[in-house]
């Protein structure tokens, strides 16, 4: 947490915090379908008039600007991590407004994989506010004359309850902003007994949208002038086009050009798969001509990989010693007295995520920047791979996090992201890339393979007094 | 030409016919409620309405909705939230939400046809409706509790 603390802390201290007109723009971020005339990795936090860390602004018409910069795909983390600095700010929640950070490092790691955005962000959420309050009761203070340590926070305001003096946040902002922002060690956190909303129980940010059908996931994201792509990839990962006829693919009504792919170099790493394109008006048409592609393909040097004869090997090793990673007590001295004994072999397969919403993106290549919308666990990722792909600098990579349909890790690789950006690098428009059901259960990062040997003696008595388990996988990075 | 009325909008549509009601919606019209989940009629999250009847829109052809009315979530509003939108928000059913759009032309489809469907008749009316968060609890309750509103 520290480090993220630090990165807020340097950002504060070279300038960017106190804008000299305050940007309210009364529409959630995510909606926010263009870059405007804005800096592109700003946020309306950073250009309110308190801005004390990249998380949070605060504006004079009592605004509260909340940067969720972990990807919202269902456990409300959007909304539990904004609630948590609007708990240690004293905030009326009515007043607070969540934006969707963008892909960028100053927020610390974005990637929302592993069940961890409250655990890890917490901390520096609950400073956030603390930070603010702070500055908030100090700024009160001055302008009243009385010792800071008098007055105290209430909903959105500071008191001076001597003297019956209020004073809202947003009446506050200016003085507040003009003051130095506090050192950690200065931050006192509100005792449990005085939260508001942690722990109270809250539904999500979003819940109006969602029952709506107005929430924007990546497969709701427009633009003007957008085309749309769908991709035959190789049918064997690693594999090429030899050759390929589309004569009967740009006959199909709506369907404007077919585009290749470039096939990845070593492993996937998250490059795009390769393929080739069809880019069409809209989704139906752009499925329909890929139906009608005549690809001839090079499988390349996993043609001849077999799920069966790999499982078989896997189960074969398993039957066999192993490298011993934990021995207790002398399990072969108890098998070889006999008695009951069991073996069994389990598998588990190679298992695809399959989320409801699929691989999708938006992606706009224009003067030399590339503006993504995509349901991304990890936009720096998609910054990383996007910049690569299109020989541009990682800055001039704007990744715009919708909704995600959910995720469960197979959303924090940027593959599917990649490749719209490649597409409208060659298109010269923007393109919408759409996964099928299909591609995306074939195309997966799928969760490894691994088979299991176990072996278990059981006593008189029923209870195990010998047990042997043999777990025999690829390792991780063997993906990638 | 094919004529239909989507959200009590008269629509004419020229081209394919063959072109599922779901991307007409959304390509097209604009209307992203409706959701692709997997273009085969099986996950229901493209679920909207067909002279009031629930129908999968990635199955649906613009040939079959000609001379149709067709309603979609975003008509679903009329002085405020419909009373199922309501019952959903009371019982705080979505996680991911993807699905729910979906869920909830079901629900309301179910609930204009049946006005207190018992436990059973949810379940048969909900289950081609998935949910890969798992939600179902929440909207077999929500489906009650808007049944009492309805009522």
């Amino acid at each position: 947490m520290s480090a993220i603390e630090n990165v807020s802390r340097r950002r504060f201290l070279t300038g960017g915090i106190i804008a000299a007109g305050a940007l309210v723009l009364g529409v959630r971020y995510y909606r926010k379908l263009s870059s405007g005339d804005k800096l592109p990795h700003d946020t309306n936090a950073d250009h309110a008039t308190l801005h004390p860390s990249v998380y949070l602004g605060i504006d004079p018409d009592s605004t509260v600007w909340i940067v969720a910069s972990r990807s919202e795909m269902g456990t409300t983390s959007r909304t539990t991590l904004p609630l948590v600095v609007a708990d240690e700010l004293d905030a009326d929640w009515k007043r607070v407004k969540i934006e969707q950070a963008l892909g960028d490092s100053r927020y610390g790691n974005q990637n929302t994989d592993g069940s961890h955005s409250i655990r890890s962000f917490y901390d520096a959420m609950r400073e956030a506010g603390a930070t603010a309050r702070f500055m908030l009761i100090q700024a009160a203070a001055k302008e009243w004359g009385v010792p800071a340590t008098e007055c105290e926070t209430d909903l959105h305001v500071v008191v001076h309850r001597s003297t019956n003096r209020s004073a809202g946040y947003g009446e506050l902002a200016t003085a507040a902003a003009k003051l130095p922002v506090p050192k950690r060690e200065e931050l006192k956190l509100k005792p449990k007994s005085a939260w508001r909303y942690v722990g109270k129980g809250q539904v999500s940010y979003d819940l109006e949208a969602l029952v709506t059908g107005k929430a924007i996931y990546g497969t709701d994201a427009r633009v003007d002038g957008m085309v749309y792509a769908s991709v035959e990839h190789p049918p064997v990962l690693g594999g090429k086009v030899k050759s390929y006829d589309d004569k009967e693919a740009l006959k199909v009504a709506g369907v404007r050009q077919t585009v290749p792919i470039d096939p990845f170099q070593q492993a996937p790493a998250f490059q795009p798969l390769g393929g080739i394109a069809v880019i069409a008006d809209n989704t139906w048409a752009a499925f329909q001509g890929r139906k009608k592609l005549n690809i001839s393909w090079d499988n390349g040097p996993n043609e001849t990989y077999n799920s069966d004869a790999y499982k078989n090997e896997l189960r074969a090793t398993s039957h066999n010693p192993c490298k011993v990673v934990r021995n207790i007590g002398d399990a072969d001295a108890v098998f070889a007295k006999g008695g009951k004994v069991y073996e069994a072999d389990y598998y588990v397969p190679l298992l695809a995520h399959a989320s409801m919403e699929l691989m999708v993106a938006l992606a706009e290549f224009k003067n030399a920047k590339a503006t993504l919308w995509a349901p991304t666990q990890n936009p720096q990722a998609v910054q990383d791979i996007v910049s690569k792909e299109l020989g541009i600098s990682k800055e001039d990579v704007i990744c715009h996090v919708t909704l995600l349909g959910g995720g469960f890790g197979r959303k924090s690789k940027p593959d599917y992201v990649a490749e719209a950006a490649v597409l409208s690098q060659k298109v010269g428009r923007p393109v919408k890339v759409v996964w099928t059901r299909e591609d995306d259960i074939k195309f997966d990062y799928y969760n490894a393979v691994a088979s299991m040997y176990m072996k278990a003696a059981l006593g008189a008595d029923g209870k195990p007094t010998a047990w042997l388990q043999r777990s025999v996988f690829p390792p991780i990075p063997s993906i990638f | 030409m094919i004529q239909l009325k989507v959200n009590g909008v008269e629509q004419s549509f020229g081209s394919e016919p063959e072109m599922p009601l779901l991307w007409y919606l959304r390509d097209v019209l604009g209307l992203t409620g409706s959701k692709f989940g997997c273009g085969v009629g099986l996950c229901g999250a493209c679920t909207v309405h067909v002279n009031g009847q629930a129908t999968r829109s990635c199955v649906t052809t613009m040939s079959n909705v000609a001379g149709k009315e067709v309603a979609t979530i975003e008509s679903l509003e009329k002085n405020g939230l419909h009373p199922v939108q309501k019952a959903w928000m009371e019982i705080n059913v979505p996680q991911c939400g993807y699905c729910q759009v979906g869920q909830i032309m079901q629900a309301v489809a179910l609930l204009n046809g049946k006005k207190k469907p018992t436990d059973r008749e949810i379940d048969e009316a909900m289950s081609g409706n998935i949910c890969r968060c798992g939600t179902y609890q929440r909207i077999r309750a929500a489906i009650k509790a808007a049944a009492g509103e309805m009522a």
